[in-house]
């Protein structure tokens, strides 16, 4: 029951590794550019989940002090949070540039399978 | 607090690095971007004189942005390491940065000029901050900056080629920078905080309870380092890359970038990780298989390639393996001479890629097939090309001869003599791969009797010729470097 109790209790960290992994999965075994994007998309949001679960506390309250309340409450981290909006920000700059490099690789190749575009570009390096 | 201008130095130049980078599609016209360029590369390069003279003189100084403490706030770290690597970066690039007066004419399409100094300053920002920053969160922002401007200098000459060429090196950027980010989420986990010193002081204790999560970050961080420097399995990105970029920004990339990764690689293990923990995990092994392979295989398959540029991308894995295994061993010595193999390497390599460049969008040289007879034709560019593959291969009177040498003599000192045969190998290797064009260039088998001298733009031949003396330079009077080169060791191994 030891190993059941572990799990529960980190269920969450479990919860990003699986997304991660899965993330990994499509990048790697898709072909389609705009799959692979959406695949490393999956991976940031796994690592955006495990690192918000990190500042978590179960019960824990809103960071916000108020000055009238003198007990001490129990706060959740906010520095993760914040972490976490620049990481999105990457990650939104990332899909804007990929994209972008997407519509001129299909106006160049006229295909979106990568496996197709490395045998043109072999083809072309023959010529 | 008194106001002090020395303190102030690497604020003004980040500052002043974003605010050229964002001006650039502003201004009306191009030229008036080289220009403001120009007067702002040498400002940052006079000024990380007088940074480097200062550190090398007196001790380094910590500087707390926003005045706000360092358990919350993001603090610099101004100290022999950062500020000899941020005068070397700023002396390559404002190199560069004259070459590409010129060259970007040939191989970028003119409504994309500005934006290419754009990303060229965002890229030197980033270096900056890269070596400057004690904040790991915040050097996680600067690795990010630093790949999607390269990915962008790559994609901006706009063939079908640097498409993809960008498009993988973009996708492997990121696996590496997610990563890189889960290493640092376990890190922060385990200690709450991102102030490299601070980390430091809590894993030595907390070591000993939990290894299995110091041990998961270090290789989450590790592996996506090795990713974005090309470190041998990881290097697939690198060819296509290089080969497709145009010539002044593969040798920005070639000559600093992925050091820079590695030079973060270091710091964060000699800051972050502490000597102790790294010898205790047998990472120091692990680092010298992975430099071995590489320094052996990334020269065989330079030997099999057709085009110029692409052999010179392979030569840049096998490089990468030399400063690896310079690395691996941490003693001061061995970062002494790392360092100036560094040094030595940038200037080199981005003379052969300037080089190999030219040759390719001036004279129509791709391959090493096309070299025949070049030797007649267009003597200057070839000489030049043999020359810096000399230095490369280690002939005396170049830079490369006393780099491999002081490399040599560091692992004697640290009794692993055996890595001597390892440089000779791979050294015998890097003839095998030059000598073809040197003969092909120089003794073409039908005897060509016209000769001339071709014309080299001004500022093109300026920044050759100036690589050249550096090269030359510091082949003779390596002396003349040490000093900062031992303060930015010192700074690092020294005090820990």
């Amino acid at each position: 029951m030891r190993a059941l109790d572990i799990l529960v209790a980190n269920v969450h960290f479990l919860g990003a590794v699986i997304i991660f992994v899965i993330g990994l999965y499509m990048v790697i075994a898709h072909a389609n550019l705009i799959k692979r994007i959406i695949g490393i998309n999956i991976m940031s949001s796994a690592v955006f989940y495990f690192f918000v679960a990190i500042g978590n506390i179960s019960g824990g309250d809103v960071p916000i002090i108020d000055p009238d309340v003198l007990t001490p409450v129990r706060y959740i981290n906010p520095l993760p949070s914040a972490l976490i909006l620049t990481g999105i920000v990457i990650s939104v700059s990332f899909t804007v540039y990929a994209l972008a490099l997407v519509i001129k690789i299909y106006q160049a190749y006229g295909t979106l399978d990568q496996e197709v575009i490395v045998q043109m570009m072999r083809k072309g390096e023959k010529k | 607090m008194p106001f002090s201008v020395i303190e102030n130095i690497p604020i003004a130049q980040m500052v002043l690095l974003v605010v050229m980078a964002l001006m650039g599609p502003l201004v009306p016209s191009k030229n008036i971007v080289k220009i403001y360029s120009f007067i702002g590369l040498t400002l940052i390069m006079v000024s990380a004189f007088f940074l480097v003279q200062y550190t090398t003189l007196h001790d380094g100084f910590l500087y707390q942005l926003g005045g706000y403490d360092r358990s919350i706030g993001v603090e610099l770290k101004i100290d022999g390491f950062s500020a000899f690597f941020v005068f070397f970066i700023s002396v390559f690039v404002w190199l560069v940065h004259i070459y590409s007066w010129v060259s970007v004419k040939m191989d970028i399409p003119v409504s994309q000029h500005r934006y290419y100094y754009s990303l060229l300053h965002l890229m030197f920002f980033a270096m900056f901050g890269l070596l400057y920053s004690n904040d790991l969160f915040n050097m996680y922002v600067f690795i990010e900056i630093l790949s999607i401007s390269a990915c962008g200098i790559i994609s901006i000459s706009r063939k079908h080629e640097n498409y993809m060429a960008a498009f993988r090196y973009l996708m492997l950027n990121t696996l590496a920078s997610i990563s890189i980010m889960f290493g640092i989420a376990l890190i922060y986990m385990l200690t709450g905080a991102l102030n490299l010193a601070l980390i430091a002081e809590r894993l030595v204790v907390l070591f000993a309870a939990y290894p299995v999560n110091v041990t998961l970050g270090m290789g989450f961080i590790g592996i996506g380092l090795a990713i974005k420097s090309a470190i041998f399995p990881f290097h697939e990105w690198l060819p296509d890359a290089y080969s497709s970029a145009s010539a002044s920004a593969s040798a920005v990339l070639s000559g600093i970038m992925t050091k820079l990764y590695l030079l973060t690689l270091l710091k964060l293990m000699v800051r972050l990780f502490t000597v102790e923990v790294i010898q205790d995990l047998n990472v120091p092994i692990v680092m010298m298989v992975f430099a071995g392979v590489a320094m052996i295989m990334g020269s065989l398959f330079a030997l099999g390639q057709k085009e110029i540029k692409r052999m010179l991308a392979y030569s840049s894995v096998s490089q990468v393996g030399y400063i690896l295994l310079g690395f691996s061993i941490f003693t001061l010595g061995g970062l002494v001479a790392t360092f100036f193999y560094m040094i030595s390497h940038a200037f080199l390599k981005g003379l052969l890629f300037l080089v190999a460049g030219m040759a390719q969008n001036m004279h129509g040289i791709k391959t090493i097939k096309a070299t025949e007879g070049m030797g007649y034709q267009v003597p200057l560019t070839m000489m030049l090309f043999t020359f810096a593959a000399f230095g490369m291969v280690g002939i005396p009177g170049t830079s490369g001869f006393i780099a491999k040498l002081q490399l040599s003599l560091a692992f004697m000192d640290a009794s692993r003599g055996g890595f001597v045969a390892l440089i000779i190998v791979s050294g015998i290797l890097n003839a095998l791969y030059f000598f073809p064009i040197f003969m092909k260039s120089f003794f073409p088998e039908e005897e060509k009797v016209s000769f001339k001298l071709e014309k080299i733009p001004f500022a093109m031949g300026f920044t050759l010729i100036m690589m050249v003396g550096i090269i030359l330079t510091l082949g003779f009077y390596p002396n003349l470097l040490m000093p900062w080169i031992e303060a930015a060791a010192d700074s690092l191994l020294g005090v820990s």
